[in-house]
């Protein structure tokens, strides 16, 4: 096995605070290695943002959701799928803002969604069971919608609907973004600011995820809204600084003591605003795609 | 013939591997536990002995995050490595026993590349199974 020519060494459990030198570059080719075919792209969580809004902006901000809470607008897989994605994140938003009534209405359109799509509607009777139990405890209802959501998304991997998944992921990572660049411009926090150009890199993920999925070219009109969105994403100053991590091996933890920064610029972010916009806005008034 | 009978094994192997797939995937779920939240995603694949899978992602400054990863029905069946964008390694759990989790707290966002591969100890083939997890 390649793994040797790695460089790696014997394994090392104590329990001792240390901190690793490891600070050249690994060359990949040098591994010998066989890459897997397709890469496998991770995108943030539209919980992770509402998190972030929340403390930066703990009113509940109802006119930032798709006001049409109606599942029955969204005929086709594809609609049904990018919506369900908008709606996720709308309901994430809810909830941690406390709004639990608006949240299990929300969580109802995502069942009717959902089971459309093919996932099972045990996965959402016995959630809403659970919820309706719950509905004063919001922690509980955390970790019943992220663990909904994940195996949701491991039902339509294995049932070789990837595309659905991705652009479940698609439609969740807009919304998200509508909340954070309506927010940056409305209430000129910096940190906000700052998470729109963050989401940079998240972008390319988004479009790899997509591109991975477009072997037919069905889903060319998203990745063309997404390539048109990433020419202003290009103007987004970011740095980046590598700095040697630390791992203290008794919490298995590592801190990761890179720095970056991104800088984004009015115009930028109006302009980035204005397309995350029209994008949204073709997911939630397209029916029949 | 010999074509064939490589195909057909390959393909059985596959079908073995994603029925595991299920199996792995809540093993490892428990890993994702207390104040961590799952991000929701399920990133799986398929490998055979000397593949690796590369998962890339973004991690947010002031966030601390868990990884997960796992193959077959116990842990410490699948390494991986964590490296910045620019190939600096910044973690490798063979250096800890192939640890199942770990944590990462970020001081800025930054992107990372998560190599895993199986251990060869542990089989020639099988279903890995990534999971992330962030931090309330």
């Amino acid at each position: 096995m390649g793994l040797s020519s790695c460089g790696e060494g014997s394994s090392n459990s104590n329990d001792t605070t240390e901190t690793e030198s490891q600070a050249k570059p690994v060359d990949p080719n040098q591994t010998g290695l066989v890459k897997v075919g397709d890469k496998l792209f991770n995108l943030p969580s539209p919980l992770e943002t509402a998190f972030l809004l929340e403390k930066v902006d703990k009113q509940y901000n109802e006119g930032l959701l798709n006001k049409d809470v109606d599942a029955t607008k969204y005929a086709t897989k594809y609609s049904q799928a990018m919506n369900l994605g908008v709606y996720g994140a709308d309901l994430g938003y809810a909830l941690i803002h406390n709004q639990s009534q608006s949240a299990f209405q929300l969580l109802g359109v995502c069942k009717k969604l959902g089971t459309a799509l093919g996932v099972s509607s045990s996965l959402y009777v016995d959630l809403m069971k659970r919820f309706e139990g719950n509905m004063e405890n919001k922690d509980s209802l955390l970790i019943f919608i992220s663990e909904l959501n994940r195996l949701s998304d491991e039902y339509l991997k294995e049932n070789e609907a990837e595309d659905v998944s991705s652009l479940i992921l698609y439609g969740g990572w807009v919304e998200s973004l509508h909340f954070t660049t309506t927010l940056a411009k409305a209430t000129g926090n910096d940190k906000l600011r700052t998470r729109v150009g963050e989401q940079k890199n998240g972008l390319n993920n988004l479009i790899g995820l997509l591109a991975q999925q477009n072997g037919t070219g069905a889903l060319k009109v998203y990745v063309d809204q997404l390539n048109d969105l990433k020419n202003t994403f290009d103007k987004v100053g970011y740095s980046y600084q590598y700095v040697e991590p630390e791992t203290k091996s008794s919490e298995k933890l590592t801190v990761i003591k890179s720095t970056s920064t991104v800088e984004v610029s009015d115009e930028v972010l109006n302009e980035i605003s204005d397309k995350v916009a029209a994008i949204r806005k073709s997911i939630i008034e397209t029916t029949s795609l | 013939m010999k074509k064939l009978l490589l195909s057909l094994f390959t393909v059985m192997i596959a079908q073995f591997a994603i029925a595991q797939c299920d199996i792995t995937a809540d093993i490892c779920q428990d890993h994702i536990t207390g104040n961590y939240l799952s991000d929701g995603q399920h990133y799986r694949a398929l490998l055979l002995e000397n593949q690796v899978a590369e998962f890339n992602a973004t991690l947010y400054g002031g966030s601390t995050y868990r990884f997960a990863a796992c193959s077959g029905t116990q842990d410490g069946n699948l390494q991986f490595r964590v490296y910045d964008k620019e190939r600096n390694l910044i973690f490798r759990n063979t250096e800890y026993q192939n640890a199942p989790y770990w944590d990462f707290k970020l001081e800025s966002t930054m992107d990372v590349i998560i190599e895993a591969e199986l251990d060869p100890i542990a089989g020639s083939s099988g279903c890995a199974v990534m999971l992330i997890g962030f931090l309330r």
